[in-house]
């Protein structure tokens, strides 16, 4: 009887702790927000995936070490969309939209991105996107895009081509997808303006690896300059495939990653591209700390990828989990975050950057940020031009 | 050819194919990139290692499988399951980005109008005499006797004292090194990724049902009519639609000539 009594006693011992043991992590998470990551962690723009979350993580620890933002912590929930794949994108999404009821959803890529975004509008959720670059992105409801987008972007490289090059006849080759689609069609549009001609456009699926035919129809084209609207991995192999084919002529696109080069080469020299100016040598004092905690973090200098994540976690998200919590709301919650990001652009949608000195959001969803020319010579990518007022200086 | 080899004998969808392939690209590359192992080492290693995996795959997951009657969906489904969770191993292990193999000098070749590069150069010539090597194994040899008297008629051969589980085993063996020669020569040009074996084992499929199933030698003339295919086609289509022409020669194939191009009819 006594032995009896005893396992019941163990046992109602065990039923109270077992009830009382979620009445913590439920408190922990009423004081936590889940910033959700979108990315490509796998296939052949798994870098992007890496570094995009490695510059978030970065500023979600130095705002935690902190305190975090009004008694709130961050935490990161990352989901994949194998580099591109829509539909990875949206199972992904609706995992951190109806198990982990993420407020925000910092995506990439523009197919995912563009996949995502009805389920964003019907959640309340705000979208921040550091990475797509397709035209398409453009004045969709609840996205803000924190990178230069392709139809701002890919004017330049035929401004290069033209007034640098003395291009005359201009070939693409670009991802099939909305991404590609939007840098060959601002290429088509910048080219037909500025009086130059193009001879071939060839799109190609992601991660091809082999360009064979579409270079041989290139060459045979026999154009001036060749630009690019691809991104990642299959920047290096195109790359590394031109040259080897015996396309000689000078070639331009708007991105670079050190995985390209390291695939491409020697293929890689006297590539010049257009893109977002971060400087991790030059900047302002916040961008010498974000370098200076990067490299301790990581052993190694951060690019514009990584800066563009981090700034939305420190300086977007920060200041907008700040504006909920001074008014008693709860960033934590669907629609908080998105109406203050509605109200800080009525205000101007001025933000500090890691680019040096401050970014302009704007309500169609695009960015302004410094823009450069850059040319990959003797092994390192070197700054050969500034864009300042829709012009190319140096 | 190291798929058809093993199809044609065994009948076994083997789609971990792929994983043994990247497997032994890995092993490679990681020989020649990290060790300093010389290139021509690197290949005997993938070989090596290639060979390793598939007949444990054989011996582990199909010959257990075939004890309890598993049937053929069963062990598709097994071996799609084992390419899964590898490439996830792989995934975790050696990390998602692409690893670059060293060792030969990519340049580029023009012959009038026609430009290739060195590696694809080398690509043709090892294809060559990696098919000849094993036709002439296949046709010359007691062992090659063998396997084909078991792809030709299990039954049969196994009357005729010819142990069908050893031929299987052998087959396993010199299929997984060939394919793991092939994948270090695809590294050469396109790197080493987890992913990277589905492409090529998806091609061999093609090939084996355009040449004909149960043929060997259709499984050569099935790659090489499928390339063609794909690449010619290539020049008069947008390049995106290659993957499409693949599948079209197939199902042209298959409506005109259903067993293959060299395949038997059925008996």
């Amino acid at each position: 009887m006594k032995r009896n009594r005893f396992w019941a006693g163990v046992c109602a011992v065990a039923f109270l702790a077992w009830a009382a043991l979620p009445l913590v992590p439920v408190h922990a998470q009423q004081k936590t927000v889940k910033v959700g990551m979108l990315l490509a962690m796998t296939g052949p723009g798994a870098f992007y995936g890496q570094v995009m979350s490695r510059g978030a993580q970065l500023a979600v620890d130095q705002i935690n070490r902190a305190g975090g933002v009004g008694g709130f912590k961050l935490e990161l929930v990352i989901e994949d969309h194998k580099s591109g794949d829509a539909d990875a994108g949206v199972s992904g999404a609706r995992k951190m939209l109806d198990v982990d009821k993420v407020p925000v959803i910092l995506t990439s890529y523009s197919a995912p991105t563009l996949a995502i975004q009805p389920l964003a509008v019907e959640k309340k959720v705000l979208l921040l996107n550091g990475g797509g670059v397709g035209s398409s992105l453009v004045g969709k409801p609840n996205l803000h895009n924190t990178r230069m987008l392709s139809s701002q972007t890919a004017p330049f490289v035929v401004q290069w081509a033209t007034s640098k090059l003395k291009a005359k006849r201009m070939a693409t080759l670009y991802w099939n997808d909305a991404a590609g689609q939007g840098v060959n069609g601002s290429i088509k549009d910048t080219c037909a303006k500025a009086g130059c001609q193009l001879v071939a456009q060839e799109p190609h699926d992601l991660g091809a690896k082999s360009y064979t035919a579409q270079l041989a129809r290139i060459k045979a084209a026999r154009p001036d300059v060749l630009a690019l609207g691809s991104f990642a991995d299959d920047l290096g192999y195109i790359l590394n495939q031109a040259r080897a084919y015996g396309i000689t002529v000078p070639i331009v696109g708007v991105d670079w990653t050190p995985n390209a080069e390291k695939i491409a080469g020697k293929g890689m020299e006297g590539y010049v591209i257009a893109i977002d100016r971060f400087d991790a040598e030059g900047g302002d004092a916040k961008t010498k700390a974000f370098v200076e905690a990067y490299r301790a973090a990581h052993k190694d200098a951060p690019e514009f990828y990584a800066a563009n994540y981090y700034e939305h976690v420190q300086f977007i998200l920060q200041p907008l989990m700040k504006r909920v919590a001074d008014r008693q709301g709860d960033p934590s919650k669907p629609g908080e975050l998105l109406a203050e990001m509605e109200r800080a652009l009525k205000e101007g949608g001025t933000f500090p950057s890691v680019y040096g000195g401050d970014m302009k959001l704007h309500a169609d969803g695009t960015v302004i940020k410094p823009m450069g020319v850059f040319e990959f010579k003797d092994g390192k990518l070197g700054l050969v031009g500034r864009i300042v007022g829709g012009k190319i200086e140096g | 050819m190291s798929w058809g080899l093993i199809f044609a004998t065994t009948k076994i969808f083997h789609f971990s194919h792929a994983l043994t392939l990247t497997i032994a690209v890995y092993a490679a590359v990681i020989a020649v990139s990290a060790w300093g192992v010389a290139l021509p080492l690197g290949f005997a290693i993938a070989a090596l290692v290639g060979c390793l995996v598939g007949v444990g795959t054989e011996l582990a997951l199909y010959r257990p499988l075939r004890r309890v009657e598993a049937t053929q969906l069963n062990i598709f489904l097994a071996s799609l399951g084992l390419l899964i969770a590898g490439q996830s191993v792989v995934l975790v292990v050696f990390g998602p980005q692409a690893r670059t193999l060293e060792g030969f000098p990519m340049r580029g070749i023009e012959l009038g109008p026609v430009a290739f590069t060195t590696i694809e150069a080398l690509w043709l010539a090892a294809a060559w005499v990696l098919i000849a090597a094993l036709m002439a194994w296949l046709w010359l040899t007691r062992h090659g006797l063998a396997i084909r008297a078991v792809a030709s008629n299990p039954e049969l051969a196994q009357c005729v004292g010819v142990e069908r589980e050893r031929v299987f085993l052998l087959v396993f063996a010199v299929g997984s090194a060939l394919v793991g020669l092939g994948g270090t020569l695809i590294a050469l040009r396109d790197t080493a990724s987890p992913t990277m074996g589905v492409h090529p084992v998806l091609a061999a499929f093609i090939a084996v049902f355009l040449g004909g199933i149960g043929s060997i030698p259709g499984a050569a003339v099935g790659g090489v009519l499928l390339g063609l295919a794909e690449n010619m086609g290539g020049l008069f289509l947008p390049g995106y639609w290659q993957g499409v022409i693949a599948f079209v020669v197939l199902f042209v194939v298959l409506v005109v000539r259903p067993s293959g191009l060299l395949g038997v009819r059925g008996r």
